[in-house]
């Protein structure tokens, strides 16, 4: 009963992780890829911090998750200011 | 000869680490535009700050005398950061190994309903007292009160401790070695499972902080989600699978020591 209460949990963060990336799939075929580069960045931070968190099963993986998620999204990021690609020569 | 045991395993697991930061590092910065092809876009990478150190060295007006003292030096310095990295993994691999390990070895008991266990548990009730009744009565988490879990892996421990001491005291010499060489595996395992989690806590935050990763939601996708996946999978296993083989034979050599000293 308690294993399939935790993998109740982990299904639900796991849901929780992966639900940008669908929401992003749509945001990708209206061609915003910025939108979907900001659900895949927070998607991505989330996992990271639920990893983090999981030193204290459930309620920490879940706080680091949510503070990942809050984290990606409000990360600078997207294509507002990609750098451009370097040319350097080398010497033959 | 166990000192070099020691540290050629915090070297596997500090080296693997550093060894996959550096190839990820690198596959993150390299330009998808580039055109200097996989050798110049490395160099392209690193070269940089290898010039401007050397640049800076070589204001020094003894920089040739002492070039290769500081090359010894970089790589004595490189050697012992890898071999405390492994070191530091070692120690911070309970903190995220020893969740599914505690709910393996919990439902191992439980399922199989070991009477025997509960036995020899029983015999020894001097040191463990309650532990084993309330681990395995007593659930895991409560979302309401944390503490249930420490106090929970406290008694895991205890347990594990009591299992190993009593194998030590009572097996035989070679089935020790074959013990030992199991768990010092285990150790490893665990360390290079938090190795990978380390790796696939870096590259979200890497991919996240690179331009050239978010330059697409395709880049962004890989390096972000799927290989940390991939990467989260594969220490799961790796630590399900090294805890269960040493579980069992510790458990298995326990039941015939506890069976000749019955009979």
């Amino acid at each position: 009963m308690q294993t399939r209460r935790y993998c109740l949990h982990l299904l639900l963060i796991l849901c929780l992780v992966f639900s940008p990336t669908v929401f992003a799939n749509d945001t990708q075929k209206e061609d915003d890829d910025n939108n979907a580069v900001v659900y895949l960045q927070a998607g991505g931070l989330c996992m990271g911090g639920a990893i983090l968190g999981s030193v204290v099963p459930v309620l920490g993986t879940i706080a680091g998750c949510a503070v990942g998620a809050v984290a990606g999204w409000f990360w600078p990021g997207g294509s507002s200011d990609k750098p451009e690609p370097r040319e350097v020569v080398l010497d033959q | 000869m166990k000192g070099i045991t020691r540290f050629a395993e915090y070297s596997i697991s500090g080296g693997l680490l550093w060894l996959n930061v550096v190839v990820f590092a690198t596959l993150l910065s390299i330009p998808p535009e580039s055109s200097l092809g996989l050798i110049g876009s490395i160099l392209d990478v690193w070269g940089d700050w290898v010039t401007v150190l050397e640049s800076h060295l070589r204001q020094s007006s003894n920089f040739d005398a002492f070039k290769n003292t500081i090359n010894t030096l970089a790589a004595s310095l490189f050697v012992l950061l890898v071999f405390c990295t492994g070191l530091a993994l070692d120690l911070l691999s309970p903190l995220f190994c020893s969740q599914l390990e505690i709910l393996f070895f919990r439902n191992n008991i439980k399922v199989k309903e070991e009477k025997w266990f509960s036995t020899l548990v029983k015999k020894h009730e001097k040191y463990l007292h309650d532990d084993y009744n309330s681990f395995v009565s007593e659930p895991l988490i409560k979302i309401s009160d944390p503490g249930v879990w420490r106090a929970q892996k406290k008694r895991f421990n205890r347990i594990n401790s009591f299992i190993m001491a009593y194998l030590f005291v009572n097996s035989d010499n070679v089935y020790l070695t074959q013990l030992t060489d199991k768990i010092r595996i285990w150790y490893t395992c665990r360390a290079i499972t938090t190795s990978l989690l380390a790796l696939c806590v870096l590259l979200n935050f890497l991919s996240v902080s690179n331009s050239f990763a978010v330059a697409n939601a395709t880049n962004t996708f890989i390096y972000t989600l799927l290989i940390p996946s991939i990467l989260v999978i594969i220490s799961f296993s790796i630590t399900i699978g090294t805890f269960c083989r040493v579980s069992n034979s510790m458990l298995a050599l326990a039941y015939h020591i506890d069976k000749n000293q019955s009979s």
